[in-house]
């Protein structure tokens, strides 16, 4: 014992911390098994099964399951309440499942740097266009540095690029520096624009990490609906002031939109149009002004709203060929960022009716806070700009007096206030929002869609959940089936040796395991297959060791130095060929990505904790059989 | 119990018959893999790629003749696992953003009665592909470039060679497995991705593995029997360490066996090159790499390694120990 001593103190510690370790996991297992039982879902399953919801629309259906299930979880949000601190510290603590387990999306997203030299153009001339699709070409063919090719491009023509970049008075060599500065830094905004969206969007445990200088991995867990992330993530954040058409315009031209619908010719589209009509019925009122039965024009402020589930309809009656002939060629149509809920529940987009070319791109803003105003007690957005926009922005508020602006990012409008007066220095006051939330939104808005920031997706993994729970099964299927052949084989065929051998096999898993949760480290089904292969080679040591102490026994050896020499003897053997595994799994975790970063990063841990317990753990073992005064131990 | 009692195989006498065997096994490969090519999985080439399920199962021409109104008629179709689970492929030059979600809405407009699933899909931009394509050669490159070195410093560089040539045999044997096999068994789900190159990364690792357990009991014997003929020293110790070599392949192919079963789509290709690798990177450990150090004696260092009919060409029991056990 004494012998040993140090020995056992390591591994009964090794034993421990992975239990300590391992226990977060647990705790959090039991915590989810719980509020599952809690949540009511089987119940609410039960429910529907028994109350098809078929004559409902589905947008209806949608919102009738929602409140449903809210009450059916009753139970379960009051235990979470309760709990939340826990749970949320076992959660974070706890062996994480890779998107291939639990279903997700992962998208590898990049500055589309191309796209951000357009959209940071002052202005877009034919020239710029010209040269712009040059660059493009360009780049496509040779993938050089999309800035350093539009340098070139300009220099050839003789143009400077303080024409469409920077300050007008800056040399090429600055606004190249700003360029390549703004290029180096949008990975960094595009992340910050993607993890407020999707904090705003909900899902729980995200992942947003670099790759790299231009990339940016984001992981949803859980989330499946693909058009909408990819329109959460690639829509590009730019952020634009855009110039509300008049009024009067724009209701000549929904009521041209309305004639053309009904079939009517647009020179005899005088009819009152109101909503306030009374005198039809809403049936005749639809068929004779189709276009103003989806689109509410506010008669008072001739605001116009549309519903939530108007606005595919909207969009497609926007898109038809007829349509468009009537519609200016300016024109474009926003909605507001967020809806209006009507006291009946029912969502409206107020839609806005802009100029498509922007007054002014975010990218001249330099920042943004919301204020509470001492001398009107309300919320307001103070936002500055540069001095070129500052100029820009002094003759744009002078023409445009008492006109409204809208402020929209990725064509979603925040905002639209009416100019007061001109703002000559380029620090402006934005007021009239409801609260503090809003106007710190419209902030943070200003901010992240400051500088453009275009993404591309360019790469997209996503895993259906039902696919998540099948990998599990298999996984924990073919985990269980491998490691009794192997244990049932080493017992049957090394007797006493076997099943310490086995011993070893089983609290190398726990080592594993433990060290996975210690690191914060994610079990991917790769990951589930190297801790596999991993029994495989652990049982090797074992073998190595046992067949040499069988060939020292033969020698009519004792059965202390049988084992000595046998231990001895087989160490070179296994510590080269470790090593060797050692340094693949080392490569492999540094070429790899994603899935065979987790199998290399198990088989590292799984050769390391196997050496540990095939060598050191049975060895102890059989010490202390020895000393228990075993003068014989059975190898098979 | 035992196995493999004391064995005197003369391996390495026939290794001249072994190195045809393997020529024309990797040579059946190259010829397939130059006839049939590679199929490389999106990771490397790029593309859209979706895995669903319909209820009911729908045959392929049905799914094609879907694709084929969005334009994706060319699109790679086969079953995936299940009779009604499916893998559509699209090529990267012809995918857009939404491809997948093209699709979907297809064949749902197509088959309103049938319900699909979508249980997997991915999206690879073929500046992605080119680039996890390079680590990949990276990464099998700076591996081979590690064993090399440290098995020239722990061995010597011969056995170094002759080790990272078994390499070479093994992960050309595989690869045309893969092709053979992935064209002939398509449930098997056999194409060149990321998890195919983790795959030979291992087998890699478990070859050399194995190599080396060979390798370090020449080297005890060497130094046992100082002056003895190399091939008779070299056969003692491949039939030393025979049962471990047994048993532990034995071991590694039954687990990789059952995860090929039963581990489901995702590790299923893994499991089959596994499987050839382990077969042979245990075969390739004494065909290949002690073959090679003993030929290299022979051929470049003209050292006369002819065995003499008197002796036998396995080095006989001689051990001390032995001699002591038999006397007692």
């Amino acid at each position: 014992m004494r012998k040993n001593r140090f020995k056992i103190i390591l591994i009964v510690a090794a034993i421990l911390l992975s239990l300590y370790y391992l226990y977060p996991t647990y705790e959090s297992g039991t915590y989810d098994k719980k509020l599952s039982e809690l949540s009511g879902q089987p119940k609410l399953e039960e429910y529907l099964q028994a109350h098809p919801l078929q004559q409902l629309s589905d947008s209806l259906r949608q919102s009738e399951i929602d409140s449903l299930s809210q009450a059916y979880s009753a139970d379960s949000t009051k235990y979470y309440d309760a709990n939340a601190k826990a749970i949320t510290s076992a959660k974070l603590k706890r062996i994480k499942l890779g998107l291939d387990l639990q279903g997700g999306m992962h998208i590898v997203l990049q500055v589309n740097v191309l796209k951000m030299l357009q959209d940071m153009a002052k202005n877009k001339d034919q020239t710029f266009n010209k040269v712009m699709a040059a660059v493009k070409q360009e780049v496509q063919q040779t993938h050089a540095d999309p800035i350093t090719v539009l340098a070139r491009q300009f220099n050839q023509r003789g143009i400077r690029l303080s024409r469409y970049y920077g300050d007008i008075r800056d040399d090429n060599s600055k606004v190249i520096s700003y360029l390549q500065n703004q290029a180096n830094t949008a990975v960094d905004r595009a992340m910050e624009i993607v993890r407020n969206r999707v904090d705003q969007y909900g899902v729980s445990e995200p992942t947003i990490q670099k790759q790299g200088g231009s990339r940016f991995i984001v992981e949803l867990p859980g989330v499946s609906n693909e058009a909408e992330v990819r329109e959460l993530l690639q829509s590009t954040a730019v952020l634009q002031f855009k110039l509300l058409q008049p009024e009067d315009v724009v209701i000549k031209v929904f009521k041209s939109i309305d004639a053309v619908l009904a079939g009517k010719s647009d020179s005899v589209a005088n009819a009152d149009t109101s909503a306030s009509d009374t005198t039809m019925t809403p049936a005749e009122f639809a068929r004779k002004h189709p276009f103003f039965a989806i689109v509410r024009v506010d008669s008072r402020s001739g605001d116009a709203y549309v519903a939530e589930t108007d606005r595919d309809k909207l969009d497609r009656v926007l898109a038809r060929e007829d349509v468009r002939h009537v519609i200016p060629t300016n024109f474009e149509f926003l909605y507001g960022a967020k809806p209006i809920v009507s006291p009946q529940g029912e969502k409206f987009f107020e839609m806005y009716v802009v100029d498509k070319d922007p007054l002014l791109t975010g990218s001249v803003v330099t920042n943004a806070q919301a204020t509470i105003d001492p001398t009107t007690n309300s919320p307001v957005v103070d936002m500055q700009m540069n001095s070129q926009g500052a100029r820009d922005w002094s003759r744009i508020t002078g023409a445009n007096l008492h006109k409204r602006i809208a402020i929209a990012l990725d064509n979603a409008v925040y905002s639209a206030p009416v100019v007061q007066s001109k703002i000559p220095n380029g620090s402006s006051q934005i007021s009239g929002m409801a609260n503090m939330d809003e106007a710190n939104l419209l902030a943070i808005v200003l901010r992240a869609g400051a500088l453009p920031a275009p993404v591309d997706i360019v790469e997209e993994r996503n895993v259906g959940p039902s696919l998540g729970a099948d990998s599990i099964r298999d996984g924990l299927l073919s985990g269980i089936l491998g490691l009794s052949i192997i244990m049932l084989f080493m017992g049957f065929y090394y007797r006493t040796g076997g099943v310490t051998a086995d011993l070893a096999l089983l609290l190398n898993i726990l080592f594993i395991l433990g060290v996975l949760a210690a690191f914060h480290a994610t079990l991917t089904m790769p990951g589930i297959a190297g801790m596999i292969l991993t029994f495989a080679v652990a049982v090797d040591a074992n073998v190595l060791i046992y067949e040499r102490i069988r060939e020292e026994m033969t020698t009519g050896k004792t059965l202390r130095a049988a084992i000595d020499q046998g231990y001895a003897k087989a160490f070179t053997a296994i510590f080269d060929a470790n090593i060797i595994s050692l340094f693949t799994g080392a490569i492999l975790y540094q070429f790899g990505t994603g899935p065979v970063q987790g199998f290399a990063l198990t088989l590292m841990i799984g050769i390391v904790a196997s050496l540990f317990s095939a060598i050191v753990i049975t060895r102890v073992v059989f010490d202390i059989m020895m000393e228990r005064g075993a003068t014989s131990i059975n190898f098979g | 119990m035992r196995f493999f009692p004391r064995t005197s195989i003369d391996f390495v006498g026939k290794r001249h018959i072994w190195y045809t065997v393997s020529a024309s096994l990797i040579l059946i490969g190259l010829i397939t893999i130059a006839i049939r090519g590679l199929d490389y999985g999106i990771d490397f080439v790029g593309g859209t790629e979706l895995t669903l399920e319909s209820t009911p199962a729908l045959q392929i021409a049905q799914i094609r003749s879907a694709l084929n109104k969005i334009g994706h008629g060319d699109a790679q179709i086969t079953t995936f696992g299940a009779a009604s689970q499916y893998l559509i492929r699209v090529k990267a030059s012809e995918q857009s953003t939404n491809t997948s979600t093209q699709i979907m809405d297809v064949l749902k407009s197509s088959y309103p009665t049938t319900q699909f699933t979508l249980l997997e899909d991915n999206k690879v931009g073929p500046e992605i592909g080119a680039e996890l394509r390079r680590d990949a050669v990276m990464a099998i490159f700076y591996g081979l470039l590690a064993i090399l070195v440290y098995v020239t410093f722990r061995f010597q560089f011969i056995y170094a060679v002759g080790a990272v040539l078994a390499l070479f045999h093994d992960v050309l044997i595989t690869l045309g497995a893969v092709a053979i096999f992935g064209w002939l068994v398509p449930w098997l789900n056999l194409q060149i991705d990321q998890t195919m190159v983790a795959a030979f990364l291992t087998l890699v690792a478990y070859s050399m593995n194995d190599t080396v357990v060979i390798f370090d009991r020449i080297r005890e014997n060497l130094k046992l029997y100082k002056g003895e003929n190399l091939i008779r020293v070299m056969n003692r110790s491949i039939n030393d360490t025979l049962s471990r070599t047994i048993i532990t392949s034995g071991t590694a192919f039954a687990v990789l066996l059952v995860l090929l079963i039963f581990g489901g789509e995702v590790t299923r290709g893994f499991a089959f090159a596994m499987l050839v690798g382990v077969t042979t990177g245990t075969y390739s450990s004494i065909y290949v790499a002690s073959a090679i150090v003993v030929d290299y004696n022979v051929y470049i260092k003209k050292v006369d390694l002819r065995v003499p009919a008197t002796q036998s060409p396995v080095l006989e029991i001689e051990r001390p120990y032995e001699v002591a056990a038999k006397r007692a």
